[in-house]
């Protein structure tokens, strides 16, 4: 029979389509469950082996027998091929045949045909040999497998290419070789440095805080040291700056010094030592007379660092307008290169204490606060400012590393404005007016009002020092007191603020005569 | 028979079918579906049960349908005081010419080929249970002796369903005996506006008779012809067992709602009615699509409800309609 034929061709050739097709899908599936088990390993094993060391070996055995276990499953689903009336189902559903497949395929099970049905088979033939089988059973994999398949190795990618993401326990675990790391950088850092005593400081609280094993006291305690010793080179710095500024000011006077002190405002030390040789190999070779008959200084203490020294220097040095003292000058060059050094060390601990910021930044969130890294704990006062002597802050110190050098224009209290080197400024003495102390004149107010009360009462008018009001606005005022009374009851039981108005006054205007001299 | 015989005879179905169907809507105002559920009926040997409030057109749909078909029509206005030899007939002593008594068999409305049972729920269940052996049978028993009833055989019954007082609700065994359960629904717009143009008129329209005897009875064959696959008939015993509480096969609202299922009657009404409708959309084989169409009216009246059903005002078309999403489709 030509139409069995054909059906049973016809279905045959769809379920295979169909075999393969379920192959590809379910190859996709494993392969999805496979990098899922995959990622889930990479996240699970690192605690577990942190757990279990011996864990490894057994993991490892799991995971491939589980991976076999799949792949043996799905290979003896798809050894199954697909019956030809499953084929016919499907051929019916997809393209809409109304089980005409299906029960011709029953149909010729069926010996003999009932004419009815031969004509069913008849008609099924020729549907059959009509069928779009790429279109009733495509070969591709279907969208969500394609989205599967497409976020799977994404994942996994992104999960190994992100340790932090994939590994946060390790994190903790790593960082501490590379802490070791870093503050060997910052070591390396202060290699080269020029001789000094808080460059050896840093460097040995540094290598207590890379010593293996060191508890978080210790860690503390060296990082103490290490802002102390970085502090201290800052102070020196600014001290020296502020000795170059003085020396410039001395040396200013004399026209050859120009460009010296030129260099040295402007900061270019190496500069002014050159200028600064350079003269004095001038002076060597013009006048080597006039130096032997110039004093050095009447102070012998040369290589005191104090401002008069350096001040006495400059001027020893400028006094002369022809001749050039030469011990003068090598104590200025000596002074300058010390200077140089002072700044240099002091950029060199700075830029290590930007380092180690950026560590203690790192480490701080899962090991410390910053809080832990300032060299104080228990501020005694919890408001910081200079004037109450509390320079203390969380995770910093309330000052200014580096002074302001003093321009030409700044007058004794510059420093109030500009700050200084110890980062507060000397207080102004009380002047003007307002002198007189505040909880006098609050007293005098409240003598004064009872005083006034008293003469109220006699009827000899106001002897207040605010103004004397007559009776008739006073009357006003008294009738305008008792209507506003009520209002003022429900203001007054909002208001926090009981202060009378013109003790408010006398505080104001204390602190703004307070200085007189100020521009308010 | 060749296959181009039986072509032939497809098409002819299918054109008889429409043919009576248009012919019923030149009366009927809309109700296709109906029609149709009666002419299935009608085709798979079965008998019908009207359900609708009055005024929807039930009798005069049975009526119309008597006129279009070339059949013998017998209506019987079933009341309390009905009793079942009014239906059946009665025997009666005849004297003849020659003075001699005989007794004699009068046959009753029931001896018809469409019997129209107006709101058989009226009569008592006794008047009731004298249709059984006729729908079941079709034959009648009186006297001693059995009649056998002509071909084809088709009783419409209708009844009222909002007017309950002094009625005798349809015992369960009566109620299986029906082949389908079609409910009227009421009229929309449109179908308001065609009624009122085609009643209130001088002349209302005729129909005339377009099926004669012989070729309903050859429909009938045609229809018992038709093959059903396995998978096909799986699928409505599917359904079928689907609506019994007990069954391991059982819906979960069958489980919770119904107090009996459906009877095997029930499963042939499934599929001899998807056989009628696979003809009508001219196929020689039925579908699980056929299944489904005749779902409702099959099963619908088979179906009894228990109390949490009528609290919660459960009908057995939802549940139905449920059971025909669950269960799967053939082949799945």
């Amino acid at each position: 029979m030509k139409e069995r034929e054909i059906i049973n061709g016809v279905l045959r050739d769809l379920g295979r389509r169909l075999w393969i097709a379920r192959a590809i899908r379910e190859a996709a599936f494993v392969t999805c469950v496979v990098l899922f088990c995959l990622v889930c390993y990479q996240l699970v094993e690192p605690s577990v082996i942190s757990a279990i060391p011996s864990a490894r070996t057994a993991m490892h055995a799991i995971l491939l027998a589980a991976f076999a276990a799949v792949a043996v499953e799905v290979a003896r689903r798809n050894a199954r091929r697909i019956p030809s009336g499953q084929a016919a189902a499907h051929a019916d559903a997809r393209a809409h045949l109304k089980d005409e497949l299906k029960s011709a395929h029953w149909f010729l099970s069926e010996d003999p045909l009932s004419p009815f049905a031969e004509l069913q088979v008849r008609r099924a033939a020729v549907t059959a040999a009509g069928l779009d089988l790429a279109a009733v059973a495509p070969r591709t994999l279907p969208c969500n497998a394609w989205l599967a398949a497409g976020l799977g190795p994404a994942l996994a990618a992104l999960i190994w290419m992100t340790p932090q993401l994939s590994r946060p326990w390790e994190a903790g675990r790593e960082g501490v070789p590379a802490e070791r790391r870093e503050i060997t950088d910052l070591r390396s850092l202060l290699a080269d440095a020029p001789p000094d005593a808080e460059i050896g400081k840093l460097d040995r609280a540094l290598s207590k805080l890379q010593k293996t094993g060191a508890t978080l006291e210790e860690k503390m305690r060296a990082l103490a040291e290490a802002r102390d010793a970085i502090d201290q080179a800052n102070m020196d710095a600014s001290a020296a700056r502020e000795e170059m500024a003085k020396l410039a000011g001395s040396l200013k006077v004399d026209a050859k010094f120009e460009s010296v002190v030129q260099a040295m405002n402007e900061g270019r030390m190496d500069e002014a030592v050159a200028l600064l040789h350079k003269l004095k190999a001038d002076a060597a070779s013009v006048t080597p007379q006039d130096q032997a008959s110039e004093p050095v200084s009447k102070d012998g203490n040369q290589e005191n660092d104090g401002n008069p020294a350096v001040e006495s220097t400059g001027r020893n040095l400028a006094g002369k307008n022809a001749a050039i003292n030469q011990d003068a000058l090598n104590r200025v060059i000596k002074t300058l290169e010390q200077a140089s050094e002072r700044i240099e060390v002091q950029n060199r601990v700075n830029n290590v204490k930007r380092h180690m910021d950026n560590l203690v930044a790192t480490n701080q969130r899962s090991q410390l606060t910053a809080s832990q890294f300032d060299n104080r704990t228990n501020p005694p006062n919890s408001t910081p400012a200079p004037a109450t002597g509390n320079a203390d802050v969380r995770g910093g110190t309330l000052f200014r590393q580096a002074a302001v050098a003093r321009e030409e224009a700044d007058t004794a209290r510059e420093g109030s404005q500009t700050g200084d080197a110890s980062g507060d400024s000397v207080a102004l003495p009380l002047e003007g007016a307002a002198t007189r102390r505040l909880d006098a004149q609050l007293k005098l107010e409240t003598i004064a009002q009872k005083y006034d009360a008293g003469d109220q009462a006699q009827g000899k008018g106001d002897a207040g020092w605010f103004y004397s009001a007559s009776r008739e606005q006073k009357s006003i005022l008294h009738a305008e007191d008792v209507r506003a009374l009520a209002g003022y009851d429900r203001e007054a039981a909002a208001d926090h603020d009981r202060v009378p108005v013109r003790q408010k006054t006398i505080v104001k205007n204390y602190f703004l005569n307070l200085h007189e001299s100020e521009k308010k | 028979m060749s296959t181009v015989v039986i072509d032939r005879e497809i098409q002819d179905f299918r054109e008889q079918f429409l043919l009576v169907r248009d012919e019923i809507a030149r009366v009927i105002v809309g109700n296709e579906e109906i029609i149709a559920g009666v002419m299935t009926c009608l085709l798979a040997r079965g008998h019908v049960l009207l359900e609708g409030i009055p005024g929807v057109g039930k009798t005069k749909l049975v009526q119309t349908m008597a006129d279009v078909l070339h059949l013998k029509f017998s209506r019987i206005q079933f009341t309390p005081d009905l009793m079942p030899g009014d239906i059946i007939g009665t025997t009666i002593v005849r004297e003849d010419d020659s003075g001699r008594k005989s007794f004699e068999f009068q046959r009753g409305p029931i001896f018809a080929n469409m019997v129209l049972a107006d709101e058989i729920n009226r009569a008592t269940p006794k008047t009731q249970s004298a249709l059984l052996e006729a729908m079941q049978e079709n034959s009648v028993s009186a006297a001693g002796r059995t009649h056998v009833l002509d071909q084809p055989f088709f009783v419409l019954a209708t009844q009222n369903p909002i007017e309950m007082e002094g009625t005798y609700p349809l015992p369960e065994a009566q109620m299986d005996r029906f082949f389908f359960k079609l409910k009227l629904d009421f009229p929309d717009v449109q179908q308001l506006h065609l009624i009122i143009d085609r009643t209130t008129r001088q002349a209302e329209p005729s129909v005339k008779r377009v099926l004669e005897h012989g070729q309903i009875l050859q429909m009938r064959e045609t229809a018992r012809a038709i093959p059903v696959a396995r998978p096909v008939q799986e699928y409505a015993i599917k359904v079928t067992l689907a609506t019994h509480p007990e069954s391991d096969q059982a819906h979960e609202l069958t489980k919770k709602y119904v107090r009996f299922g459906s009877s095997p009657r029930g499963t042939q009404a499934l599929i001899l009615g998807a056989k009628v409708h696979a003809l009508m959309n001219e196929r020689v084989y039925v579908s699980g699509e056929d299944i489904r169409a005749v779902a409702l009216p099959a099963l619908r009246h088979r179906v009894l409800l228990n109390f949490e059903a009528e609290a919660q005002r459960m009908d057995a078309d939802a549940i139905l309609a449920r059971i025909l999403e669950w269960v799967p489709h053939p082949g799945e």
